[in-house]
């Protein structure tokens, strides 16, 4: 560097950081004036140079320091009230500049204390940094790469973690003693039997729109009657398992994540993991197991409930009788569309628990990120729900059922 | 007996914080009776006392997160109390804190969290914001390749800078540290204790910081406070404290932990050894010969 000379003149101590501390005054600033004066130039700076008043003074001042052409330069401080560290990096950034333009400078500060600001608040040369940002194309397809490995990687990750629960579940039989019998009926009384007045309710409603809605259009062609299949077909067959699955998914698939993702978060599992048990056994096996045991019959309670609604809106607004509504119900009713419906259940329910507990163990330690993974882990959950759906759709209807 | 206002004699523009008749209360658990504080400018005062004394709620009512039931908080000539919003606003960016495990926000890298502040409270622009937090990364001693870790990446020590840095970002004139070398291991601690000394010579900051490290105490603090029957009882440098005789404080410093330290830094003084004192005020005037 320059043969800059650290001089300390006027050794008048100045009021720097005083407790005048004012909030209704506007802040005075900070300003700069460049004096010549025989092949000589004197940067006289004054007033407050601290972070709150640096905002468009330091470029000013960097500007016109980078634009000296002179042999020597002297830095003045003496009308500097107020400095701190952000100040005297700009400072020193000046002194750079001017340095590096090989001119001699020279600082001249009342106050010592300005002097070991400016030795401790030193630029980090851009070298130093970590590389810049790639520019914004390179990181799109970098993201659009990354997401892809991201889909393929957590697929595979669920479908190893799918393996892990039946290994466990395989352990387990071998080993009932191990098996978390409260953890189970609380995760049963959580995730099932809490779910059902909402489930109750909402396929209730469900059961009227559907029964209504139909009702209105087939009356049109005098087939009123055929509502009473149609109610059957939807709600025994598809609305019931999907209602009460996108229900559980919301309910459960969240907090399953953010029990087991704050339980990461907060190295609670790592403990687990220390004592020689396993969080499978303890945490996943009593969840999943609790679901696909209650899930069943929460879609049987849906399909009831559903029908009654159904049966309600249809016996309120035409003249079918309550009596000839049961009667045409039995007469046309296939137990098929039941258990077509009732057994999607169990799967629709370890997917559900599958992918709530998985995205629980993928949290990191920051807060953010159990944040992050319910989210995903709902939608996920429901989509997954409406994959199996329709897989289980289409193999019915090709085998005739 | 000692003076619980052992601080009060020094002139006004002086004393930084002042506490006066300050009250705090859980229901009917009250942790501070009446107690009294003064700290000075530029110096470096520990808060002692056993556990549940109320030290952190101590710290908790200066920052004002804590509300308490009598007495008044007075920051750099600043009622906290009576003072308007803005009056409040302006001596809170005056102060910088440094929570237990560093309460960096996680969602943010280290180096967008050191320039939180800024952003929030200046219209620097970007590059000149960079350039103050990158110094103030090199500052706390933190390597630049944490810039972009995430607090999640680092190290808890590492965390504990990262979390100062943050703190120190607008240049405060107090800093207020809870159990700042908790956790970290014995080397780590020491430099902590060095940095913090350092850095209260190089930007004229005052200290206060709630410890349990005998080294701390020993190593950086100019006074020590000790929290003990709702009040403080005594305020005062460590030899000083234990001259008075208190059951509790000759246990403190004096119990088997106490002298450890004490021989550690009477050795270090002894042999020239790296004193946080002796090394911080050589710095800056090594680094004037080499020309900054
Ligand atoms: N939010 C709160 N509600 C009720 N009581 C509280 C609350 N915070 C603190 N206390 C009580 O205040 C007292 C002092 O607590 P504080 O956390 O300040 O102790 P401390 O001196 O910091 O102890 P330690 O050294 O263990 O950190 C304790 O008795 C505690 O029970
Ligand atoms: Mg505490």
């Amino acid at each position: 560097m320059t043969d800059r000379l650290v001089s300390t003149v006027l050794p008048l101590k100045s009021p720097s950081g005083g407790p005048a501390l004012s909030g209704d005054r506007p802040a005075p600033g900070g300003d700069f004036a460049v004096e010549r004066a025989e092949g000589a130039v004197r940067l006289r700076l004054t007033g407050l140079w601290v972070t709150e008043t640096l905002a468009g003074l330091a470029e000013r001042f960097l500007q016109e320091a980078g634009a000296i052409q002179s042999a020597a330069v002297s830095l003045d401080l003496t009308g500097v009230t107020r400095l701190d560290t952000a100040g005297a990096l700009v400072i020193n950034q000046a002194l750079a500049r001017l340095g590096a333009g090989r001119c001699r400078t020279e600082v001249v500060s009342p106050d010592e204390e300005f002097i070991r600001l400016l030795n401790t608040a030193k630029p980090v040369p851009e070298g130093d940094r970590p590389g810049p940002q790639a520019p914004a194309p390179v990181r799109f397809v970098n993201q659009v790469g990354r997401n892809l490995t991201d889909v393929g990687r957590s697929s595979l990750g669920m479908l190893s973690f799918l393996g892990e629960f039946l290994g466990t579940l395989g352990y387990l039989a071998v080993r009932p003693g191990e098996i978390r019998w409260t953890s189970l009926a609380f995760h049963m009384d959580q995730a099932g039997i809490r779910a059902i007045p909402i489930v109750s309710l909402l396929s209730f409603l469900i059961g009227m729109v559907v029964a209504y809605m139909g009702m209105n259009e087939l009356a049109k062609f005098g087939a009123q009657f055929f509502s009473i299949k149609m109610l059957e077909v939807t709600i025994l067959r598809e609305m019931g398992v999907i209602l009460a699955a996108v229900l559980v998914a919301g309910r459960s698939a969240s907090s399953f994540t953010a029990q087991i993702g704050s339980m990461v978060a907060n190295e609670e599992v790592s403990a687990i993991r220390a004592l020689g048990l396993s969080p499978m056994v303890l945490l996943v096996v009593p969840r999943i197991v609790a679901l696909v045991l209650t899930f069943p019959l929460l879609v049987f309670i849906a399909d009831v409930v559903g029908v009654i609604g159904g049966g309600t809106a249809i016996c309120l607004t035409s003249d079918i009788s309550v009596e000839n509504f049961i009667t045409q119900f039995n007469n046309g009713a296939k137990t098929n569309n039941f258990l077509v419906g009732l057994i999607k259940a169990p799967f629709c329910a370890l997917a559900i628990g599958l992918v709530g507990c998985y995205h629980g163990f993928q949290a990191s330690t920051s807060a953010e990120s159990v944040g992050f993974l319910t989210t995903a882990s709902v939608v996920k959950a429901i989509f997954l729900v409406i994959v199996i759906d329709a897989i289980f759709a289409i193999f019915f209807v090709n085998i005739g059922l | 007996m000692a003076d619980p206002r052992a601080g009060s004699s020094s002139s006004d523009s002086d004393v930084v914080v002042r506490l006066r008749g300050i009250t705090n209360r859980f229901g009917t658990n009250t942790v501070h009776q009446g107690l009294d504080l003064d700290v000075r400018r530029g110096e470096i005062l520990g808060l002692i006392g056993g556990s549940g004394t109320g030290k952190s709620v101590l710290l908790r009512t200066i920052i004002g997160l804590q509300r308490q039931a009598e007495g008044t908080v007075t920051i750099l000539g600043v009622t906290m109390e009576t003072a308007t919003p803005r009056e409040r606003a302006a001596v809170r960016r005056q102060w910088g804190v440094l929570f237990q495990d560093g309460a960096l926000f996680s969602s943010l890298s280290i180096g967008d969290n050191i320039q939180f502040p800024l952003r929030e409270f200046t219209s620097l622009g970007k590059g000149l914001r960079a350039d103050i937090a990158h110094m103030k990364l090199e500052l706390v001693g933190l390597p630049q390749s944490a810039w972009g870790k995430f607090p999640g990446e680092i190290s808890g020590g590492m965390r504990k800078r990262a979390g100062l840095a943050r703190a120190l970002a607008m240049d405060p004139k107090i800093l207020l540290l809870d159990e700042p070398t908790a956790g970290l291991d014995p080397i780590g601690a020491g430099d902590f204790d060095r940095l913090i000394v350092t850095l209260r010579d190089a930007i004229g900051l005052t200290v206060i910081l709630v410890t349990h490290d005998l080294d701390t105490l020993y190593a950086a603090c100019d006074r020590v406070a000790v929290l003990s029957d709702r009040k403080i009882y005594a305020i005062d440098t460590i030899p000083n404290l234990v001259k008075l005789g208190h059951h509790w404080i000759r246990e403190y410093f004096q119990g088997p932990r106490g002298r450890a330290a004490e021989g550690t830094y009477e050795r270090n003084q002894a042999s020239g050894a790296p004193d946080a004192r002796s090394a911080a005020a050589q710095t800056p005037t090594q680094e004037q010969e080499e020309g900054v």
